[in-house]
């Protein structure tokens, strides 16, 4: 018998009901809000129109192609038809370069999924949809950066006196000469001409016949589509309003604008593309002079902080970029504090029969975070520590943290990654805060800047930990003031503003601090394009693979024109 | 496992279920209170202002709550007192225990009941149980009605002005203002009168003699389990069955001890998994039927045996249930009972910090308010040391105290504050300030809505100019009280008729203090006393410019609510069509009637003492306009001289009285000299004009004169009527009756004393208080000078009223010989001074005669409210 069974009281009150939970207890991927500053502030500013994921070049001629077949086709002006069409042809693309005559491992839109039909059934392979999500890969990685190239125009957007219903390519060369030379490329392959437009499975051979020519290896072997991808990512339509329109939405919101890159010849409209110019020539010079970046993100992260430069304009764009690293080491840093300090509150809370922590034994706690490694003397004084530091006193594990010709930040950063501790963040914040924080330069103080709803700038940071140190605090007063000001109530705000996901690791609750385990831990940077600026630049033929990747006479050349 | 009960499959989402938006009003009773929680999540869920937010929490969690708040973290009561109001509560020893949470929506009302409090374990994380009780079905109602009973009785205790303006306001945000149904039975049990305990075995007693099981948990015990065996002995039970886990908290040794005691079978059941289980319910089964009481009462003493004051406050559901679902409510969700034998209960402890009273503070912080000037005003339980200061985080100020309220001399920024001695020590509570602007502009979305307007009139009246002249006093005075009373009344029609009347002298202060921080307050001292001259523009000649549809001369009076009336269009004016001036016309008078009718209410006064002289010098003002329109436009004007005669009556005779002091002005009982600065020139030739014009020739004037005979007396008496020349003047154009003052004070005169045979008969009849009364005339030949028909009275020579009725009419017609006639029995009377008065008791009857009555005999026997049977030597004698 359950309550519900019973038949109705003549009182009409029922009984009383337990309690479910509402609360949905998750991990929660950003818990001090540093990965918002990178993704939603920085990247679109440094590198405009490239996502993490639009990385492969051919993706966008695909594209222009898909949509450009779809209203030649007259296919419903619906956006679920449009999404639908889109999903089936990128399983299509998808199953063709997982097949690819030239082996080139490509990994298209849908790959996991893909890769298990490959793997699990032989041909002819079922026909099928890339991603779940609405107009698939298209939707998730490359729509918005071909609305920001000016070469497709979203739903909405207005045609003449009427919003257009569904996403379509826009009228001008560059997105016409993008779709066209897709449409050449393939145009004598079965697939277009017929498996395209059928539903039954798709034979292996018909699958190669097209990843042979359309595959996204092949790219440079098509020169007028990669001249039209060149195009789309670095020219731009001024005659366009619609696109000129949305590329300078894009330009809103740098702080103090970015009339620095806005001169000579370029006008404001053409900001971002002159910003992506400037970033992707700036990678290749990092190419240039350390191959290795193509391959690794640290060594990428290592060559952005003060890398050789070649004009003003170059110093510009790579300040910013080194302001980007900046930023990703002071959250690293922060991360490590956060981490020992979320473990050891968690282990005082089971001390304290799950009461959690007073105020003042939450302070104790933050100030005790110095066993390290690096072991570290809480009443010391903070501006002792930094005298250590530089004197090339201070090591954590291998790594003599002051020692700034053998030490790159980036080694400092890995460092604390690997030691995870609170004294190793101190000691490695403290670091950046030398090196760095009297830096000026014009796109340093452009990217450290930025901030999030939730963090301050480095600068501001900075600026902060100047005025911190200028009351000669202690260690323990050091590393409470960072708790306080930077983890504390930071993580509180965001943790409440994720309700009801609950992505509590502690919150002040009934008088106390009170810690959760549910993923306590480090959380990841935010992607920095690495990998992203290497294969589409490869794809684009700016270097080439060898012993080690170099530059070809078309990186160069556009190095050249980018910072003359 | 237990065979009886099986798991319930009912739960409840209290976080879904009372913060899922669209709240007009969310109040909370709670113990203790995750603030945190409420104000960065739950909160915004409720909704957008205006908002009605409150919270009752336990004073003594809430001090100990406040005072844990580190300087660094002041971020987290940032929004209390603010957009939400908190406030602590104590019933003398007990603690403030209730979880209940009321939430409104514009067409519902929704009421949990249980044992949660209002944090996250409470409503989402712990085992905790819910009754739900939701408007439109009979529990609910019922449920729901009971609620605002209990909150009223407990807002009346707690005593609190802004408490109580909150609960009148929300009052009127329930749904369904005529009334929620009352069809079922109160399901709610609170403590403030008779205990818990006494009350559920009450309930179950009255349905059975004999109680098969009684069942219990809760995570709370008083030390030995005493209150849970006491209601086990009056019910005696054939078994107890008491759930617990390790954490309950009771002596579990002398718990058993006492359970064997009681005779009856005892089954121990233990929650797996094992965890703190903060539900209380206990229920009772006999055959098939069953009872239970769930709510905020633990098995304790302070919650289940003793009342509200030396217990807690507590509310509970009870309900007759089937026998089933009262054992399977005691089931958790996620959890089974495993039985185990009564000496397992010794591994129980019992810890006595549920009970232990914290340390007090030499004094009680009550409340404290912002004031404007950045100085907090505080209200304390005792009389305050000179020596304190209120300290907030930063620093402190010292205070300017009278007895227990005190306000400090100087701006304290802080929004915690606390009262510390000379020496820094603490000596009081903290105390979150009260910020009654940002409250207010929560509560009302803004200051004042830019639709306000007399609920009469439609936005397309206020397309005219005499529409803007009544949205612009609507705006600018109070003309009913009525209109503010329906946004936040403290006696309004929610009133309960069978509440207590202990709590009037709360909503009375309470309605006083709102109605005297009325902004439109200011207009009436602007008019009788702070204005000097020259200094600031008579409020009045912005109105009249409106109805003359001229540029105002101010844009707002002070006070006012920020929104002027709308510009008036160049091409409107006096030359309007008739369908766009007259159209407003029963609209504008049903709102000049009301606003008559609510000059006479007390509580105007509040506003300004001389608020009703205010309205009606703005009202007289607007009428002289109007007569203007009337001449000038006659149909086509806003009022008929008809509706203008009809209002002006209703305005000012309650004004002025009818010398009885029963008009305003005498019981305002205004002292010579400031009645003449407040009944100025203006006023008085307004009042004057609209006098004459009352009594002008035409249409039912002998009507109208009647009916303004005493108030003109009264007016006269009061020096309100000065006919000067430009009176006559502007009479004469108004009225085409060229009259000089000379000639309008006579005709003014004459109405005073006019009277015919019809009038006087009213009068009397009236005054001398019989049925019916009439002059009829003298058949030719007959002696008699006058015959009076009456009826209403039975028998003439012992009624007083006749030597009255004689008299009168012998002045009136100055005669002597009067004939009475029953018009209702069969009785005459005829007298006349020196002869014996007549009379025949009935048409069949012997007449009787008195002796001769002497001259003044009669007068004189109604002086003395004598009976003429004094003058009947016969009747004497029986007598």
């Amino acid at each position: 018998v359950t309550a519900i069974d019973v038949p109705s009281e003549e009182s009409g009150v029922g009984p009383p009901r337990w309690v479910a939970a509402s609360l949905d207890v998750k991990e929660g991927r950003d818990p001090l809000g540093f990965q918002t500053t990178t993704i939603d502030r920085l990247m679109p500013r440094l590198l405009p129109g490239i996502l993490e994921n639009s990385d492969r070049a051919r993706y966008f001629s695909f594209h222009a192609f898909l949509l450009d077949l779809y209203r030649a086709q007259r296919r419903p002006a619906n956006s679920g038809a449009l999404s639908d069409y889109i999903r089936a042809r990128e399983w299509e693309y998808g199953l063709a370069v997982m097949v690819c005559p030239h082996e080139c491992g490509s990994s298209p839109v849908g790959a996991i999924k893909l890769r298990s039909v490959v793997r699990r059934q032989d041909p002819p392979y079922p026909r099928g949809e890339s991603v779940e999500t609405a107009f698939g890969g298209f939707g998730l990685y490359y729509r918005s950066p071909m609305a920001v190239m000016g070469v497709v125009a979203r739903a909405g957007t207005m045609l003449g006196d009427a919003p257009i219903a569904i996403d379509l390519l826009r009228d001008n060369d560059r997105a016409r000469h993008l779709a066209q030379t897709f449409r050449e490329a393939i145009a004598d392959t079965a697939y277009f001409n017929t498996w395209m437009h059928r539903s039954d499975p798709l034979p292996l051979d018909v699958l190669v016949e097209y990843a042979n020519v359309a595959c996204l290896c092949q790219l440079n072997q098509h020169e007028d589509e990669r001249a039209a991808v060149y195009d789309a990512m670095f020219e731009s339509d001024l005659d366009s309003d619609a696109a000129e329109r949305e590329e300078s939405e894009e330009a809103e919101g740098l702080p103090g604008g970015l009339d620095y890159l806005a001169d000579g010849d370029v006008t404001p409209l053409a900001v971002p593309v002159v910003q992506r110019r400037r970033s992707v020539a700036h990678y290749l010079t990092l190419v240039d002079t350390t191959p290795a970046i193509v391959e690794s993100a640290s060594t990428f992260r290592d060559a952005l902080w003060s890398p050789r430069v070649r004009s003003d304009e170059h110093a510009i764009v790579a300040g910013q970029w080194a302001g980007l690293i900046a930023k990703d080491i002071w959250q690293e840093a922060l991360c490590s504090i956060w981490s020992e300090f979320c473990r050891t509150g968690l282990a005082a809370t089971w001390g304290h029969d799950g009461e959690g922590l007073s105020w003042d034994e939450t302070q104790a706690l933050a100030r005790s975070l110095v066993t390290g490694p690096p072991t570290l003397d809480p009443d010391a004084t903070t501006r002792g520590l930094i005298d250590s530091i530089s004197s090339g006193l201070v090591s954590i594990g291998n790594v003599v943290v002051g020692d700034i010709d053998a030490t790159s930040l980036e080694m400092l950063r890995t460092s604390t990654v690997a030691a995870d501790t609170a004294a190793s963040g101190l000691v490695v914040l403290l670091e950046l805060h030398r090196r760095a924080h009297q830096r000026e330069d014009a796109g340093w103080l452009q990217a450290t800047a930025m901030r999030s709803v939730w963090q301050p700038s480095v600068a501001d940071a900075f600026l902060a930990i100047t005025q911190h140190l200028d009351c000669d605090p202690t260690v323990g007063d050091t590393l409470w003031w960072l708790v306080h000001s930077f983890v504390l109530s930071v993580h509180e705000r965001i943790a409440y503003s994720k309700l009801p996901e609950h992505t509590f690791r502690f919150r002040w609750e009934d008088g106390r601090v009170r810690f959760y385990d549910n993923g306590i831990g480090r959380f990841r940077l935010a992607a920095t394009r690495s990998e992203t600026l290497a294969t589409l630049t490869w794809d684009l033929g700016f270097w080439k693979r060898g012993e080690s990747a170099s530059l070809t006479p078309l990186g160069t050349a556009f190095i050249n024109e980018v910072f003359p | 496992v237990t065979d009886a009960p099986e798991q319930t499959t009912t739960s409840v989402k209290p976080i879904a279920e009372l913060f899922s938006g669209g709240a007009v009003a969310f109040w909370a009773t709670t113990y203790n209170l995750g603030l945190a929680l409420f104000n960065e999540y739950l909160l915004r869920r409720l909704g957008d202002p205006p908002l009605n937010v409150v919270v009752l929490a336990d004073r003594r969690c809430i001090d100990e709550t406040l005072a844990s708040i580190p300087p660094e973290r002041l971020d987290l009561i940032a929004p209390v007192n603010r957009r939400w109001l908190l406030r602590p509560v104590q019933f003398g020893t007990g603690r403030f225990h209730p979880k209940s949470y009321l939430v409104l929506t514009p067409r519902t009302a929704k009421l949990l009941v249980g044992s949660g409090n209002l944090s996250t374990n409470g409503l989402d994380a712990g085992r905790e149980v819910f009754t739900v009780f939701s408007s439109g079905t009979a529990s609910g109602d019922a449920a729901i009605l009971a609620w605002r009973r209990w909150m009223r009785t407990l807002v009346s205790e707690i005593d609190d002005i802004r408490l109580a303006e909150r609960f009148a306001d929300l009052e009127n945000r329930f749904p369904h203002r005529d009334g929620l149904a009352v069809v079922a039975d109160n399901p709610l049990r609170d403590n403030l009168q008779r205990p818990l305990g006494d009350q559920f075995t009450d309930g179950v007693l009255a349905a059975t003699d004999a109680v098969d099981e009684l069942i219990a948990t809760a995570p709370f015990y008083d030390e030995n389990g005493e209150a849970l065996c006491t209601v086990a002995r009056r019910l005696s039970p054939k078994l107890v069955r008491v759930f617990v886990t390790s954490s309950t908290n009771v002596n579990g040794g002398e718990l058993a001890r006492r359970l064997s005691d009681l005779g009856a079978e005892i089954e121990i059941l233990r929650y797996d998994p094992d965890r703190f289980t903060h539900a209380k319910l206990l229920g009772a089964t006999s055959g098939s039927n069953g009872w239970l009481l769930s709510g905020s009462a633990n098995l304790s003493h302070a919650a289940l045996t003793l009342s509200a004051g030396p217990g807690n406050v507590e509310l509970c559901v009870f309900t007759s249930l089937a026998a089933d679902a009262v054992r399977a409510s005691f089931l958790p969700l996620d959890a089974v009972a495993v039985a185990e034998p009564i000496s397992s209960l010794a591994e129980i402890i019992y810890s006595k910090d549920e009970d232990v009273e914290p340390a007090t503070h030499v004094v009680a912080i009550l409340s404290a308010t912002k004031l404007d000037d950045d100085r907090i005003q505080i209200v304390a339980d005792t009389p305050l040391d000179p020596g304190w200061r209120l300290a907030d985080h930063l620093t402190s100020q010292s205070l300017a105290i009278t007895g227990t309220n005190a306000t400090t001399t100087g701006p304290l920024i802080g929004h915690l504050v606390r009262l510390v001695d000379a020496a820094g020590a603490l000596v009081s509570n903290h105390v979150v300030v009260d910020d009654p602007d940002a409250l207010n502009k929560i509560l009302t979305g803004s200051e004042r809505s830019t639709s306000s307007r007399p609920s009469e009139l439609t936005s397309a009246d206020l397309d005219s100019s005499f529409g803007r002249a009544l949205l612009w006093l609507h705006r600018n005075m109070v003309m009913d009280i009525a209109d503010q009373s329906a946004d936040a009344s403290g006696g309004g029609s929610q009133r309960d008729e069978s509440e207590s009347a202990e709590d009037d002298d709360l909503w009375s202060r309470l309605e006083r203090e709102r109605l005297g921080r009325d902004p439109r307050g200011a207009v009436y001292r602007t008019f009788f006393g702070d204005r000097r001259a020259g200094e600031v523009t008579d409020p009045l000649a912005e109105l009249l410019d409106s109805m003359r549809n001229r540029v105002p001369v101010l844009s707002e009076a002070t006070g006012s609510s920020g929104e002027a009336p709308p510009p008036a269009s160049p091409d409107e004016g006096p030359t309007r069509s008739w369908s766009t001036v007259a159209r407003i016309r029963v609209r504008a008078r049903n709102v000049l009637r009301r606003w008559a009718a609510a000059q006479s209410d007390p509580r105007l006064l509040w506003v300004d003492p001389l608020a009703p002289l205010g309205n009606l010098k703005a009202i007289a003002s607007v009428f002289t306009i109007l007569w203007e329109r009337c001449a000038d436009l006659g149909e086509e004007a806003e009022f008929g001289d008809d509706d203008l005669d009809d209002l002006w009556a209703r305005w000012f005779m309650p004004f002025v009285g009818t010398g009885q002091g029963d008009g305003w002005l005498d019981r305002a009982n205004l002292a010579p000299e400031h009645l003449d600065r407040v009944l100025d020139e203006s006023f008085v030739g307004d009042v004057t004009l609209l006098c004459c014009l009352a009594l002008r020739p035409g249409r039912d004037r002998r009507q109208r004169v009647i009916a303004w005979q005493p108030s003109l007396k009264a007016a006269l008496d009061k020096d309100l009527i000065d006919i000067t020349d430009s009176v006559a003047t502007l009479y004469a154009l108004l009225t085409g009756h060229g009259l000089d003052a000379v000639l309008l004070t006579d005709e003014m005169l004459a109405a005073l004393t006019f009277i015919d045979d019809a009038l006087w008969c009213s009068r009397t009849q009236e005054a001398i208080g019989v049925d019916q009364l009439s002059l009829d005339a003298a058949d030719e030949g007959q002696t008699i000078s006058v015959r009076i028909k009456l009826a209403g009275i039975t028998d003439p020579l012992y009624d007083p009223r006749i030597p009255n009725l004689i008299v009168a009419t012998r002045l009136y017609r100055r005669a002597d010989s009067v004939a009475l006639i029953a018009t209702d029995h069969d009785w005459r009377l005829v007298a006349e001074t020196d002869e014996p008065i007549m009379y025949l008791p009935s048409l069949r009857g012997q007449s009787t005669e008195s002796s001769a009555v002497p001259p003044g005999a009669i007068e004189q026997l109604a002086e003395t409210q004598g009976v003429l049977a004094d003058l009947f030597p016969d009747l004497a004698a029986t007598a």
